[in-house]
């Protein structure tokens, strides 16, 4: 599936129970490129993907390319990754990997989707623990045995909520860059919730940020990660400015307000 | 990567060992029938049994009727129960999350008991099937419990946690109720409530076992479509629902499957213990999660823990049988704590 066009949400709202979580949402993530969803704790970020993939009852509008998109059709289409990262089963990571195509694999696993599986934990480094249970493998491996199972589903957009969180440097590296190869490879929209501004700044093509239930910031990340939009965004007073490498060096200084 | 400091097997190796296993438990199975139909009180030897077994025709009608009448509904009986507490057990297992979980968590042992205990205590009798009115209070029993729990957690959308909570306050429930049938019974209807707690195998008869047989049939067949979702449940809710599974509507299948199972189970021997426990257990530590080889297993698993826990109540006091649901946990422990010390990875965290 390549070049399936821009995703586009306007006016997204959805609450839990009383409680209203995103006031009308809009920003458009641009297909083949990896975008950063950021935002504060509690900003929204994990209801706007989960509204995005179709799990969550939401009003507004999605749009992959041209076609608006139903909930049913993202829930079957997009990949959306939780954040969760307990894996406490002995599912091997093989069967993680299959279970991404749940819907469709019969009781006979079709030879064809076994190869397939293999191939992508090939390209994560994960071709000798195939049969490893998901329990005995480090954290890193098993954020990449759930991407090679999003990937396995096929998508049209891919959602991943803080893929990154509780992965060493080398390990965020590896995901980050798997994810840039993808984008660009298969020109899917990849969407990203993320709090690590440095590795925002240097991995996304584009950032959208959430604050107050709506965003209030879309674009590449030199013109969002400012001083004043991080102010808006956590609350903090932060120094920007750009090394010799050109890459953006971000100082926070101190929590703004009474928080 | 400090992990793989040595190659796992590959996938498809990994799937026939995992058949090999399976395979192997059925022979044992097969092995403990065979030795499960051989004792028994009447001291028959071992050429009288396979010859009446095979040519029950030209057999002494004393011999015929032990073993056609008496023995063979019992094994099958204690197969049955093996094969719909083992199931029964893995699904709840799965379904709560919960390596603590049995079919019997929910409390519908606890009702299936007051049900049975109702029925004896008040004498009451079915006009044309008397001898199906204790088994149908008690499977009645397991169908208010579930029902109470079903309510309850419906409302509060079908979570793990809810359910347990509300399964733990019918369980308690119900044994309130069970213990207060049992303290204004007079002493000789306490001890047949007794008797009929413990579990026992004894009313087994070839009116009964094809009803379980039913029971079970149909639960196992309704579930073989969706193996693959339930162990799409081992990786939690968040995950099961973001590969497209609609996870209230799976558990409420399951919830149902598994009701159905446990009052096969405990309609026609009572409440057996621990077998609903134990038998997941040995079948994940042997086969893993793939539910598609863990059900068949702990199926068997089941069946061999019933029918080596019958041989057992024949042979603890010879020339009597005691209540194999006195037995179960005495058979199923060994197995157990063997596997935990053989040093079986952890598989709940």
């Amino acid at each position: 599936m390549s070049g399936a066009g821009d995703l586009v949400v306007r006016d997204l709202r959805a609450a839990y129970g009383k409680t209203t979580i995103l006031s009308g949402a809009s920003a458009t993530f641009p297909g083949g490129k990896v975008s950063a969803l950021i935002g504060a704790n509690g900003s929204g970020k994990s209801t706007l993907l989960r509204a995005v993939a179709g799990l969550l009852p939401a009003s507004g509008a999605v749009r992959l390319g041209d076609t608006e998109s139903s909930p049913a059709e993202r829930r079957q289409g997009f990949a959306y990754m939780p954040q969760d990262v307990s894996g406490f089963s002995s599912l091997t990571l093989m069967e993680v990997v299959l279970l991404g195509r749940v819907t469709r694999l019969g009781f006979q696993v079709p030879q064809h989707f076994i190869a397939e599986a293999e191939g992508l934990l090939a390209r994560f480094g994960l071709s000798d623990l195939g049969t490893r249970a998901l329990s005995a493998v480090s954290g890193g491996q098993r954020q990449l045995a759930f991407l090679a199972q999003s990937l396995f589903r096929r998508p049209a957009v891919l959602l991943l909520d803080e893929p990154t969180a509780a992965l060493d440097l080398r390990h965020q590296l590896i995901v980050l860059q798997a994810l840039q190869d993808l984008a660009a490879d298969e020109g899917l929209p990849v969407v990203v919730a993320m709090h690590d501004l440095p590795l925002v700044a240097q991995f996304a093509h584009h950032v959208v940020g959430l604050a107050g239930g709506t965003t209030i910031a879309g674009d590449d990340a030199r013109t969002v990660l400012t001083a004043d939009n991080l102010a808006r965004l956590y609350g903090v007073a932060a120094e920007v400015s750009e090394l010799e490498t050109g890459h953006l060096y971000i100082t926070p200084l101190h929590a703004l307000g009474s928080a | 990567m400090t992990i793989a400091e040595r190659a796992a097997p590959h996938h498809a190796a990994l799937s026939r060992a995992r058949l090999t296993r399976l395979s192997v438990a059925g022979v044992v199975l097969a092995v403990a029938v065979v030795v499960d139909l051989l004792t028994g009180p009447a001291f028959l030897s071992v050429p009288d049994v396979l010859r009446t077994l095979v040519l029950p025709d030209a057999a002494p009608a004393r011999l015929r009727v032990i073993v056609w009448d008496l023995r063979l509904p019992l094994t099958f009986m204690a197969i049955m129960v093996g094969v719909a507490l083992g199931v029964a057990g893995t699904l709840m297992q799965t379904m709560l999350g919960n390596p603590l979980a049995s079919p019997y968590t929910l409390g519908f042992s606890a009702a299936a008991g007051f049900g049975a205990s109702l029925t004896i205590l008040t004498g009451v009798s079915l006009p044309l099937f008397p001898s199906l009115t204790i088994p149908l209070a008690a499977i009645a029993g397991c169908a208010i419990a579930a029902a109470m729990v079903y309510g309850v957690s419906r409302v509060r959308g079908m979570t793990a946690e809810v359910m347990v909570l509300a399964g733990i306050a019918t369980l308690f429930l119900f044994q309130s109720l069970q213990s207060l049938a049992q303290y204004v019974a007079s002493p000789e209807v306490l001890q047949a409530m007794v008797f009929w707690l413990f579990g026992s195998l004894l009313k087994a008869s070839w009116q009964n076992v094809p009803i379980v047989f039913g029971l079970v049939a149909v639960s196992l067949l309704a579930l073989i479509p969706d193996l693959w979702k339930v162990t799409a449940l081992r990786l939690g809710d968040a995950r099961a629902a973001a590969v497209g599974i609609n996870v209230a509507r799976l558990r409420i299948k399951l919830f149902t499957l598994v009701t159905l199972l446990t009052a096969a189970a405990v309609a026609f021997v009572g409440t057996i213990g621990f077998v609903g426990l134990v038998a997941p257990h040995v079948a994940r530590m042997l086969v893993g999660e793939d539910h598609r080889v863990l059900v068949p297993m702990a199926a068997i698993c089941g069946a061999i823990v019933m029918v080596s826990a019958s041989i057992l109540s024949k042979l603890v006091s010879p020339g009597a049988v005691v209540p194999i649901g006195i037995v179960t946990a005495v058979v199923g422990v060994p197995f157990l704590f063997a596997l935990t010390l053989s040093g079986r990875r952890n598989h709940w965290g």
